[in-house]
Order: C-alpha cells, then sequence, then structure tokens
C-alpha cells in the first residue's frame, strides 16, 4: 500500500520532470509545422491503481495537470484535459473489463493485462486527453479540422512513447 | 444534508469533474491571453445578438403605440397641406402675406369594425362625439378616401363606407377638373362607378380620380383611385366610368377623420339658393 503510494509520486515526479525538461523542448517539424507534441504524463492517470476512487483521481488528475501548466506557462489548459481523462477513465475501464472482473489492487498495465489490452486502453484515454487538449487550446471549434489534424499526429507520436515506457520499465504497480 | 452528502457519494466523480473543469476554464480564460481574448469577443457577439433580440422584441410591444404616435403626427401633416387650407389671399393686395389658414382639421382614428361584403357596409371607429366627431365628416386613410361619418356615439362613430350605395361622394378627374358624382353599384368591393362627366370630357384609361373642390366634406385632392374602364349608354349624354379604388378597403386599420370647419358658412349659404 505504501509502496504503492511511493512509487506513485515518484512514478508523478518524474513523468513532470521528463515532460518539462525533455518533451515540452523537442520541436517536431520545426516552427512552421507545429502540430506534433509528445505528451506522456498523461501515463501517470493511467496507471493509477484500478481502486483508486473516482474523485481522488480527478483532483490527481487536476494536480498534475497544474503542475504541468505552470511549466508551459499555460495555466488550466492542461489541468482541463486531465481533469477529463481522469473523469473517463472508469468509464473505458468498465467498458474494457475482461470477462472476469478486475482485480482492483492491480494497476492497469501491459504486464497484467497483455499488450493488446493496455494499446486500447492507453490509446482511448490518450486520444480523448489530446482531443481534449487541443480543444481547450484553440478555444474554438472553429478550426475543427486543425484540432483534428494536431490530434491524431499528436496521437501517434505520443501513443510511441507511451508504449515503449512500458517497455523499458515494466510497471506492475 | 443527508441526502447532499448521498448525492455527493453516488455522483462525486460528476459533481468534481464539473466545478474542477469550470475552474480550469476560468484560470484558461484568466491567464492565457489568446483564450482570453477569444472568450470575450464570444460572449460579446452572444451578449449582443441576445440584447439585439431583445430589443426587436420589446419594440414590438411598443408598435401599437408607436403607431398611434404616427397616425397623430400624420393628421398634422394633413392639416398643413395647401389643399386642407382656406385661401383668403385677396388680389386687390399685392402683399399676400399668411393668408392660407386652417379650413380641415384631421384626426386619426382606428378601425374597430368593418365589413365590405353588404349592399350597405359601415365602418366603425373608436372615436365619437366625445373627440369632436360630428355626422358628415369625411374619414380617408393614407392611400385614399374610406367614407362619411354617419352617426355618433360618445366613443365611436359609425361611417358609411364609400361601398354603401347610399354614399355619394364629389370627385374628378385630376388631369383636366371635369366633376361629377361617386356611387358603387353594390357588387365589387374593389371598383365604384363616376357618373355625371359630361361626354364632351377628354378621358383616358387610367386617368387619376381624386376628391373634387366642391365637396364640403374632403379637402381638394384626396386619392380616390384609377379609370378602369369607361363608356356611353345609348342616348346618354354622360360618361359611365368605372374607378378601381386606390385603397384596400377589406383591411383598414388607421384612418383620418377629416372636419371641415367652414362648411356650415358653406352650407348656410347654399340653402339660401335652394330656398328660393
Amino acid at each position: 500500500m505504501n509502496s504503492t503510494i511511493f512509487k506513485n509520486i515518484v512514478r508523478f515526479v518524474l513523468l513532470v520532470l521528463v515532460q518539462v525538461l525533455v518533451f515540452s523542448r523537442i520541436n517536431i517539424g520545426g516552427d512552421n509545422f507545429n502540430y506534433a507534441q509528445v505528451f506522456i504524463y498523461p501515463i501517470f492517470i493511467m496507471l493509477l491503481p484500478i481502486r483508486t476512487l473516482h474523485t481522488v483521481s480527478i483532483l490527481l488528475g487536476f494536480l498534475l495537470g497544474f503542475t504541468i501548466d505552470i511549466f508551459y506557462n499555460s495555466l488550466g489548459v492542461h489541468a482541463s484535459a486531465c481533469v477529463f481523462m481522469a473523469f473517463i477513465r472508469p468509464y473505458v475501464l468498465s467498458a474494457l473489463e475482461p470477462r472476469g472482473g478486475y482485480n482492483v489492487n492491480l494497476s492497469p498495465t501491459k504486464s497484467h493485462f497483455g499488450f493488446p489490452w493496455f494499446a486500447i486502453y492507453s490509446g482511448i484515454l490518450l486520444f480523448a486527453h489530446l482531443f481534449f487538449y487541443f480543444s481547450v487550446e484553440a478555444f474554438t471549434f472553429y478550426y475543427f479540422w486543425e484540432i483534428m489534424l494536431r490530434t491524431i499526429l499528436s496521437f501517434f507520436i505520443s501513443a510511441f512513447f507511451v508504449i515503449m515506457y512500458q517497455y523499458l520499465f515494466d510497471p506492475r504497480e | 444534508m443527508q441526502n447532499l452528502i448521498l448525492l455527493f457519494v453516488r455522483h462525486g466523480g460528476l459533481i468534481l469533474f464539473i466545478l474542477l473543469e469550470s475552474l480550469c476554464m476560468y484560470l484558461v480564460v484568466q491567464y492565457n491571453q489568446k483564450q482570453n481574448s477569444i472568450y470575450f469577443s464570444s460572449t460579446n457577439v452572444l451578449s449582443g445578438t441576445l440584447h439585439n433580440q431583445y430589443d426587436d422584441f420589446v419594440q414590438y410591444l411598443y408598435l401599437a403605440n408607436v403607431a398611434d404616435s404616427l397616425a397623430n403626427e400624420n393628421a398634422k401633416l394633413y392639416e398643413q397641406l395647401d389643399d386642407a387650407k382656406f385661401n383668403r389671399s385677396i388680389w386687390r393686395d399685392t402683399l399676400r402675406a399668411d393668408t392660407l389658414e386652417p379650413q380641415y382639421i384631421f384626426q386619426s382614428a382606428t378601425v374597430i369594425n368593418n365589413s365590405i361584403n353588404k349592399y350597405h357596409n359601415h365602418i366603425t371607429i373608436d372615436r365619437g362625439k366625445n373627440h369632436g366627431i360630428r355626422p358628415s365628416m369625411g374619414v380617408i386613410n393614407d392611400d385614399g378616401i374610406v367614407g362619411i361619418v354617419k352617426s355618433t356615439s360618445g366613443n365611436y362613430s359609425l361611417v358609411m363606407s364609400v361601398l354603401h350605395n347610399q354614399t355619394r361622394i364629389s370627385a374628378a378627374i385630376k388631369r383636366n377638373n371635369y366633376f361629377g358624382s361617386l356611387v358603387w353599384k353594390g357588387s365589387d368591393p374593389k371598383h365604384v362607378n363616376l357618373n355625371d362627366v359630361p361626354k364632351h370630357a377628354d378621358l383616358i384609361i387610367g386617368d387619376t380620380i381624386q376628391t373634387s373642390s366642391y365637396s364640403a366634406v374632403f379637402p381638394k385632392g384626396i386619392m380616390i383611385g384609377k379609370i378602369d374602364t369607361f363608356w356611353i349608354e345609348p342616348g346618354s349624354n354622360f360618361y359611365s366610368i368605372d374607378v378601381k379604388l386606390s385603397n384596400n378597403l377589406s383591411n383598414l386599420r388607421y384612418v383620418y377623420v377629416v372636419e371641415n370647419i367652414m362648411k356650415g358658412e358653406q352650407l348656410e349659404l347654399e340653402e339660401e339658393v335652394q330656398d328660393e
């Protein structure tokens, strides 16, 4: 129990640092084609234990997004996307529930549920997160197709790193 | 209180989600230049549209008042017309200062009852004795003549419409001033007949018919209609003229009652002749 909390705190700090120090400086496509960004910090919300209370995960999502926002200098934008993602997480989990049900003490990781399950799970959450993020960033649906393009391009590159994270660290909690 | 806690336990995620998203949106708008300007321009569009709609609606509510005041203003303007005034100029004096003085007084009124499909069509208006309306005053509207007041009560008057087969109105052809009397044969609410125009008059289809200056009821020059067809009955010395009315009597709303304040004087004088 305590080790789970500790690991999550460490993961929180590391993901924020990596996101802010590394990925926020990567500008794929140069200044004229600013469509693809790498978001790796949503992993934190994806990997919260399944038993985490809905309200707690939403609050943690807000905390995570707010922290990222402080460094991105875009107060509220990442936070709203993270809150949205944390909000839909239980619904995605129940939609993807395996036949035997979940062992609620587990975290939804690749090592527990296999690669295809994790790919679908993280893909849905990541896409929702990115779409919400770019919508709030544009703050208008007037540029809907541009939002869509940014979401899709960022989705592929971010998903790659999310899956890579699973293979590199193979987290179990 | 217990219900409130229960509600939060059951829907805590949703409530927290809405609260935090509201907070996020507040932060987004408050601390981000771009989103802030989009937010304010959008809300401006929204509130502007809303205010416009509200204004339109309120204006609609005041429409009746506006129409009333316009009608009163029109009545005043009619009085300004030269044809509505009595010319006092005297030609032995070369000075002709302010010789027109009011002869016709106009008062706006609203039609509250109307018929066009009988032999004797009447219109009821919401002005009566209390407003100075008396029988045999003329009634017109913006498009032409309407009728003549027949009887009055305290607040209402009954108007004999042009479409009444006892109405006789002195009418003239605008182009050459030949005059006749206007009667309705009791069939078509769009057409009236002009009789007693002598055979030697020169007529063209489309000639304008207006009130003549011989009428003591209407000022000269109020539109009546246009000549539709004309013919001469065999053995007659006068034309029969079919006049298409310029106004539509089936949807009257605002009318003006015309009072000739010199009418008594004129009739008195004319009666002397008839008595002889």
